[in-house]
């Protein structure tokens, strides 16, 4: 059966504010705008209700959303994606650079640009926790694809180079900002994942 | 001023409220270590850093709030709504984010990291050692307001208010 997992909002839209959430990422999320016209629907991971007026502009001011509420839609929306065949969340840093001292260890570079990942597959907790700390609130990019970590050759303190950079724009299926102020999420998903996913 | 009048608000529903609570309620637990400013380590879900009680647990209002307290009234640390008492761990926010120039670090080792001017909107103050980020919100239109944007060392997302308030996102 199909569960509609947050609310719907039309793909041109998520792809207007998606493309200028990207426009403020790295040379990754650069790339990353050409998938953008495959993209088939566009969801605001916020509670889906009966009746309400359908969203119409996504901007950067809060409206009291709950982003414990967001982080819970996310984890059903990252469970159907597990369930698809999804293995691997990415997300950008959009302060963090290389050669900071509290980056951490498990994290890999896009340039100076740090990108962190989570594996999705028999857990979701740890992409759900990514997708809310693994940048500063806006901008974030962040990516859903459906190859394991591992084939995407993220391994900590690893260089992407454009090759890597390409095979991972390619293999993403959704593309996750955030939106209202940093309180919930877009999430702009390809067809196929939409189609497998059943959301 | 609308958050002031909110706290007023909420004020009156508490002394109302309160003799009505039950056993396991805790309501106006003096603080039982002193918080100053921005170095207060623990508090209430939505609380003002000065007069937040370190460890003694509260009452979580059933009411959602942007911001409860404000100001004196928020030093009286008192609680609403009868509920589970809780206590919420607030991460120590170890700066002082400056509302009247954004431009200026908000301590010592925190960096402009963005495309825009320091203190703009396109970008945070960030403390490339703990993680933490510091993004200045102040044209944030009501009910909300101005406010900036914290992202503590455990990832959690804050909004740290002109009054001192800070309330988890």
């Amino acid at each position: 059966m199909r569960e509609i997992i947050g609310s719907p909002v039309t793909t041109e839209l998520g792809a207007d504010w998606t493309r200028g959430s990207l426009a403020q990422g790295s040379d990754l999320a650069a790339s990353m705008t050409r998938r953008l016209v495959e993209f088939a629907s566009a969801r605001l991971l916020i509670p889906l209700v009966p009746g309400a007026a359908p969203v119409t502009s996504l901007d950067d001011h809060g409206r009291g959303n709950r982003s414990s509420d967001a982080d819970q839609i996310a984890r059903r929306l990252f469970e159907s994606f597990a369930a698809a065949g999804v293995r691997t969340l990415v997300v950008e840093d959009d302060l963090a650079r290389r050669g900071d001292p509290g980056v951490g260890l498990d994290v890999a570079f896009v340039g100076d640009r740090v990108v962190r990942w989570a594996n999705i597959g028999v857990g979701v907790d740890a992409a759900v926790q990514l997708l809310r700390a693994g940048a500063s609130g806006y901008p974030l990019n962040a990516f859903a694809c459906w190859p394991p970590s591992t084939e995407l050759g993220l391994k900590a303190g690893v260089i992407l180079g454009e090759s890597r950079q390409t095979a991972l724009v390619d293999s993403t299926s959704a593309v996750i900002t955030s939106v209202y102020d940093a309180e919930t999420y877009l999430v702009l998903m390809s067809r196929d994942l939409e189609a497998a996913a059943a959301v | 001023m609308i958050r002031r009048l909110v706290a007023v608000l909420i004020a009156v529903a508490t002394i109302l409220a309160v003799p009505m609570l039950g056993s396991s309620a805790v309501a106006s637990t003096p603080p039982t270590t002193a918080a100053h400013g921005y170095d207060a380590v623990t508090a209430t879900s939505a609380s003002t850093l000065e007069g937040s009680a370190a460890t003694a647990p509260r009452v979580a209002p059933k009411v959602e709030s942007i911001a409860l307290s404000a100001g004196d009234l928020a030093r009286s640390s008192v609680v609403f709504v009868a509920g589970e008492a809780t206590t919420t761990a607030l991460p120590k926010l170890g700066a002082k984010p400056n509302f009247g120039n954004t431009a200026e670090a908000p301590g010592k080792g925190w960096e402009w990291r963005g495309t825009g001017d320091p203190g703009s909107s396109k970008g945070s103050w960030y403390n490339p050692n703990s993680g933490e980020s510091l993004h200045p919100d102040l044209g944030h239109p009501d009910p909300i307001g101005p406010h900036y944007d914290w992202k503590a060392p455990n990832g959690t997302t804050y909004r740290v208010y002109p009054d001192g308030t800070v309330a988890p996102k």
